[in-house]
């Protein structure tokens, strides 16, 4: 017999992690410095305690809006100060998404080059501030309200985004469908008896996204730990490895932030010129129609995301190469059985919390946002061992044709078809990353420690 | 054609190992320099992967290690070698490598093949995924499959099959050079197995417990002992059965008395040793991984290893003949060898995409088979009856893996633009086309035309 999962400590998780926050249509990402720790920290502490920070558990807190909190490794340095243990955060974390390795992998090169980042680069981001309210007023009177008062932060960088009604993105394609549901949710249960091919596909551990939880191998991930010494009212529980520390990871998670900057002509323009009447080549680039049904054909599907592959296995109806298919395989990666390539996959998912954002000059794209509990597990390898390898499942030379970019790559992409395939030349790099970080969203605890080490 | 797969130990003078690094990273074989061949690699036809790194045994001091994946046969290859270097001019080049080690500070050329041989390690697990094919052989066939996209991609929208593969075949026969398309070497596989193994197969599920797995592992040795018969006669299968009787022997002695009390490390590999690795990763799509691990080298362990590394050779050799290493669909070429009196167990391999997923492969889809491999060495993850544990335990196993990881000097692949699965694709493209001539059945193999 199969154990229970352990129920999630809802009011302890940030509300982030858990919920898209879907009814908050605006929000800002407010990227900040801290200046004052003795400040920041008082404030910190206030806030959880007056419950300014959002849990999971709360459906529609008083007043209506919703915040989060996340710090970058820099910034929980230096409120942890000696409590500090370098080595039980991940490595990827600590040396942030810049590095140069790392930007190998991640597709940071030429055009993408950290270098012409606006934030995440040169300027030392301590943390990140979300803020999300139903309309564009909300968030500013809040954020108004949160950057008045003395709290020890300088703001490096601030971004605004939005839902958008049609749930499109700039190139016009439906997005956020792909999610996975934490098993042992409600939502999950009710998956199971509705639908149990869409619990099947998409049902993943807790622990693959909040620590503290089995994950996907029924062990529960690696968690950052914090000396005594920084938590001298004894908050914390021991950690599970070791115990002469305290578990500061417990319901906290990985927070992937990437500014994506779309040429939304530039890819129109590339669309209209290669399609013809019967072939839309943005829909088999993306591997979706625009109104987010999935090129795959698959008898048994009944809504937008419990198909899969296998009855399309030679990628006829959705192309081998298409960024939906990159990015999450289902049942299509090389295993033993198409149960374990499931499960394989399930390894590699993220909960995306991706918004819209739409500049005075006219610049769109994505702010996206992923939960993991490893990033180098789960983004990291999504974007090199998906995205951007060259030889993604028996293919040769290209990478996603709208978020890879690979050196070694030749801008091709290939659409399997009867007789044979069909091949479209000279892609573009549509998608041009413009910031990025890594950081970590505490547990509610957690915060309440950063707020008094 | 028949493949060897070896690596050259050799001594390293003392107080030589700074200027052999130094002189071998200068190659820039490696990195993100772009690649040129100062040692004139791509002339020797044999040649499929090589590698050149150094370590460092506490005990012994440091070895230069010469991998190489090739064509044909070890003394032959050698003899090649030496004869490349000597014929281009190039004598200085390789005096100024091999003369650094001992025994041969004062060698010259006419000395160097024996002194080489003498140093041969052979491994004690070898693994290629592209069975049977001589370089030469991917490289023609990556030829037919370029000139065939390169055609289709000419074609006027809504050709059909007939006339698409009638087009192909004028470009591939307008062209000397494939004139011997339909000779195809005996040894290559069959293309329906190599298909197979190109796309999920839908067999049970991967965990279905250890005593089936056990059962499902022991019908896949006996299979392979019967290939093994029919290919070799009764004497490897004596002593493969000589070796499942140690295993099993051994193995219950170990799993009550040694592997309970074997210490595991739980440390993390530190970031700055891990970067300096990772600094010379990922330039191509093509990786390239050595490990070096001590290993537990009492009777009983060294007995169960000898074992281990016996019965996974014989599968290596007659059951993964089809470009998968279990469900593992990107190794060129892997093997595990015991170095320095047996304490030392090197692993060596070339493989298609970043040492991450790599390793995210060997816990999530071949753990047993990796825990026999490397069970016994020193501060591996606890195993139990060198089966289960072991490689299992992500994390920790990643870990430990990173922080025996050597650093390669010199690295050589003939053919970085190719993933195995895109050879292994090539090669049953060419055979299902020959088989096709008058274009009867041109969809099936212009479907494998990615």
């Amino acid at each position: 017999m199969k154990e229970n999962p352990p129920s999630l400590e809802f009011d302890d998780i940030q509300g982030l992690a858990l919920r898209g926050f879907g009814k908050m249509a605006h929000a800002a990402y407010v990227f900040f410095q801290i200046t004052a720790k003795s400040k920041f920290q008082k404030w910190l502490g206030n806030a959880t305690t007056a419950n300014a920070i959002t849990p999971a558990s709360t459906r529609r807190p008083v007043g209506g809006n919703r915040q989060a909190i996340a710090f970058t490794a820099g910034g929980l340095q230096k409120l942890i100060c000696q409590g500090w243990v370098a080595d039980s955060f991940p490595p990827e974390f600590v040396e942030g998404m810049v590095q140069e390795h790392r930007s190998r992998l991640l597709g940071d090169m030429l055009a993408n080059a950290p270098e012409n980042w606006r934030w995440g680069y040169a300027d030392a981001i301590d943390g990140v501030l979300v803020v999300a309210a139903e309309a564009e007023q909300g968030v500013e009177q809040q954020l108004a309200q949160v950057l008045a008062a003395d709290n020890g932060i300088a703001e490096t960088f601030r971004q605004a985004a939005y839902l958008p009604a049609d749930g499109k993105e700039p190139f016009g394609f439906a997005d956020g469908i792909s999610q996975p549901v934490l098993m042992g949710t409600d939502r999950a249960e009710d998956k199971r008896t509705d639908n149990p091919r869409d619990y099947r596909l998409n049902a993943v551990s807790a622990g693959e996204f909040i620590l503290g939880y089995p994950d996907g191998t029924g062990k529960r991930p690696r968690s950052p730990a914090i000396s005594p010494a920084a938590d001298l009212a004894g908050l914390l529980t021991p950690h599970a490895e070791r115990p002469e520390l305290r578990d500061f990871g417990r319901n906290g998670s990985f927070l992937v932030i990437r500014q994506l900057a779309q040429d939304v002509d530039g890819f129109h323009e590339f669309v209209k010129s290669n399609s013809r009447e019967t072939l839309d080549i943005g829909a088999k680039m993306v591997g979706r129609t625009r109104e987010g049904a999935s090129l795959a054909e698959d008898s048994l599907a009944r809504h937008q995301n419990d198909f899969d592959y296998l009855q399309d296995l030679t990628g006829r109806g959705c192309p081998l190469g298409s960024h939906v298919r990159r990015t999450n395989p289902r049942s299509t990666v090389h295993a033993s059985s198409y149960d374990s390539a499931l499960k394989v996959t399930n390894r590699h998912r993220i909960i995306r919390r991706g918004r819209i954002y739409k500049n005075a000059d006219g610049e769109t794209g994505l702010m996206f946002l992923c939960l993991n509990a490893s990033i180098n597990r789960q983004f990291e390898f999504i974007q090199s061992t998906w995205s951007n390898n060259p030889f993604f499942q028996g293919l040769c030379g290209e990478v996603d044709p709208i978020i890879g970019v690979s050196e070694a790559a030749n801008r091709e992409f290939t659409m399997p078809a009867v007789p044979y395939r069909h091949k479209v030349k000279s892609l573009q790099a549509w998608v041009t990353v413009k910031g990025g970080g890594y950081f970590f969203l505490p547990g509610l605890t957690a915060l309440k420690v950063l707020g008094s080490c | 054609m028949k493949q060897s797969i070896f690596v050259i130990v050799l001594p390293v003078t003392p107080g030589r190992q700074g200027t052999l690094r130094k002189f071998l990273s200068g190659l820039n074989y490696t990195g993100k320099a772009p690649p040129g061949d100062p040692l004139g690699y791509r002339s020797l036809e044999m040649l499929h992967y090589a590698s050149l790194f150094l370590y460092d045994d506490p005990e012994d001091g440091w070895s230069l290690v010469f991998e190489s994946n090739i064509d044909g046969d070890t003394a032959d290859y050698l003899q090649a070698f030496v004869n490349h270097f000597s014929a281009n001019d190039k004598s200085q080049l390789v005096l100024d490598i091999f003369r650094n080690c001992q025994g041969f500070e004062h060698g010259e050329i006419g000395g160097l093949c024996s002194y080489l041989r003498k140093h041969i390690v052979l491994p004690s697990t070898k693994y290629s995924g592209c069975v049977g094919r001589s370089r030469n052989q991917i490289l023609f066939e990556a030829e037919i499959f370029s000139v065939a996209s390169q055609t289709l991609d000419k074609l006027p929208p809504k050709t059909d099959a007939g006339a698409a593969a009638k087009a192909v075949w004028q470009a591939l026969e307008a062209d000397p050079k494939f004139r011997d398309i339909a000779a195809i070497p005996q040894a290559t596989p069959d293309a329906g197995d190599l298909l197979s193994a190109l796309s999920p197969d839908d067999t049970p599920p991967l965990n279905p417990g250890a005593v089936k797995q056990a059962i499902a592992s022991l019908h896949m040795v006996f299979r392979a002992l019967r290939s093994c018969f029919r290919r070799s006669g009764i004497m490897p299968v004596v002593k493969a059965v000589f070796a499942a009787v140690v295993f099993v022997l051994a193995g219950i002695w170990n799993l009550l008395r040694k592997e309970p009390s074997a210490p595991a490390d739980t440390w993390r590999p530190d970031p700055a040793h891990v970067r300096s690795q990772k600094a010379y990763e990922d330039f191509n799509p093509t990786n390239h991984m050595v490990s070096v691990v001590h290993l537990h080298s009492d009777f009983s362990r060294r007995a169960a290893k000898w074992a281990a590394f016996t019965l996974l050779d014989l599968l290596a050799e007659h059951e993964y003949t089809k470009g998968l290493l279990g469900a593992i669909p990107t190794i060129h070429f892997a093997h595990w060898a015991v170095l320095n009196d047996k304490r030392r167990l090197l692993f060596v391999s070339n493989f298609d995409g970043n040492w991450d997923s790599y390793l995210d492969d060997f816990t999530l889809k071949a753990a047993r088979g990796l825990t026999l491999a490397w069970a016994h060495g020193k501060g591996f993850p606890r195993s139990a009856f060198m089966f289960s544990g072991g490689a299992a335990e992500g994390p920790a196993f990643i870990d430990w893996a990173r922080r025996s990881m050597v650093p390669t000097l010199v690295w050589y692949n003939a053919y970085p633009h190719l993933s195995i699965r895109n050879i292994n694709r090539n090669s049953v493209l060419r055979q299902i086309m020959v088989e096709d001539k008058d274009h009867t059945n041109a969809g099936n193999w212009l479907e494998l035309m990615q």
